[in-house]
């Protein structure tokens, strides 16, 4: 059997003091905020760094995203996000993350969001370029093996 | 506002100021709006807008301001040992938001059990009245102690159904119930 392909790697670090609450748990906005810090790296790894962003006058902005809380994390806990593409088209991206203490198996927190290619003097949508699209369009294929995460496409209701 | 034991810690904008008491004969507003602010300096990107995170926070303060409405405050958390755990969110960014634009937060009850409950929150310009974002989420009442989901107690129960009732009439937010997904007959491109 293949081995499965890995998941991206994309955020590394520690909780910090203002994030959480008076009980010195992480507070759910700062979740999201570890989850946008992910995807700023994610926008890295595809070609839209700061840079790549400031030569093609495009970036990504989230339309949409769905959050699991999963534990309660503590202040200074070391955490790390691991992200799945989940799929795409020509101008959207739809991407998992998930938060976990370092060294630990099951997630804490996960994160599903919509990204949407956007030309940033409209601001419009716009396709992605070509040398964006090709690895956006390799990772999609290589992450198909691991499946939909148990979390991902969810809406939220009260149980049945 | 910092104390010595956490030094850094950001503060809510109601922490400490208890609960309003709640008076049955009083007519709910359907959506509540409990909680206005403005787009504050630590909350914008380098382009001036709004980061994706501080929406949530506001969302956050819009729930605290909902929590003290039924009468949930530090004491009820503090010597009850109960409290409400967010669970799961849905968030839906619409329009961006400018420093210091107004903000008007509106709060719909759209579903309830006794150990949980369904809301969503809608954010829109203070002045023209544009709905910037929203966000669905899932509370549960926690036994904090227990660290698990326990019954709310009755009183507070007979308030959110009170909410309930009069926010049945409202219609159903477009954005809720909504799950991601790449829905490709809708996009042209």
């Amino acid at each position: 059997m293949p081995a499965l392909p890995e998941l991206l790697s994309t955020y590394r670090g520690r909780v910090l003091p203002e994030w959480v609450d008076y009980n010195g748990h992480l507070r759910d906005a700062f979740y999201l905020l570890i989850f946008s810090l992910a995807s700023d790296e994610l926008m890295n790894q595809i070609g839209l760094d700061e840079a790549g962003r400031k030569a093609s006058g495009n970036s990504l902005f989230t339309l949409e995203c769905h959050l699991n809380y999963l534990h309660e994390v503590k202040q200074d806990t070391e955490v790390t996000v691991r992200t799945q593409i989940l799929g795409h088209d020509s101008k959207r991206l739809r991407i998992f993350h998930s938060l976990y203490r370092e060294g630990q198996g099951d997630p804490v927190a996960t994160n599903e969001q919509m990204l949407l290619h956007v030309d940033m003097a409209g601001p419009r949508s716009a396709p992605f370029g070509p040398a964006v699209l090709e690895r956006v369009s390799a990772l999609a294929q290589s992450h198909q093996a691991l499946g939909l995460p148990r979390h991902a496409g969810r809406s939220i209701s009260l149980p049945a | 506002m910092n104390t010595a034991d956490t030094p850094r810690r950001l503060h809510t904008p109601l922490e400490g100021t208890g609960h309003i008491p709640w008076d049955p004969l009083r007519k709910i507003d359907a959506p509540l709006r409990l909680h206005q602010t403005s787009v504050r300096d630590e909350w914008v990107d380098y382009n001036q807008h709004m980061s994706e995170s501080c929406y949530l926070l506001v969302f956050g303060d819009n729930s605290d301001a909902f929590f003290r409405f039924i009468g949930v405050d530090e004491d009820y958390r503090d010597r009850g040992g109960h409290s409400f755990y967010t669970v799961e969110t849905h968030l839906h960014n619409l329009r961006e938001a400018a420093l210091g634009a107004p903000l008007q937060l509106e709060l719909q009850l759209l579903d309830l059990d006794p150990k949980r409950m369904h809301i969503f929150h809608a954010m829109r310009h203070g002045e023209s009245g544009e709905l910037l974002a929203t966000g669905e989420q899932m509370l549960v009442h926690v036994d904090m102690d227990q660290g698990r989901s326990a019954p709310m107690p009755e009183d507070l129960f007979a308030r959110l159904q009170a909410i309930l009732t009069a926010h049945a009439a409202l219609p159903r937010p477009a954005q809720a119930g909504s799950s991601i997904g790449i829905r490709r007959r809708a996009d042209p491109a």
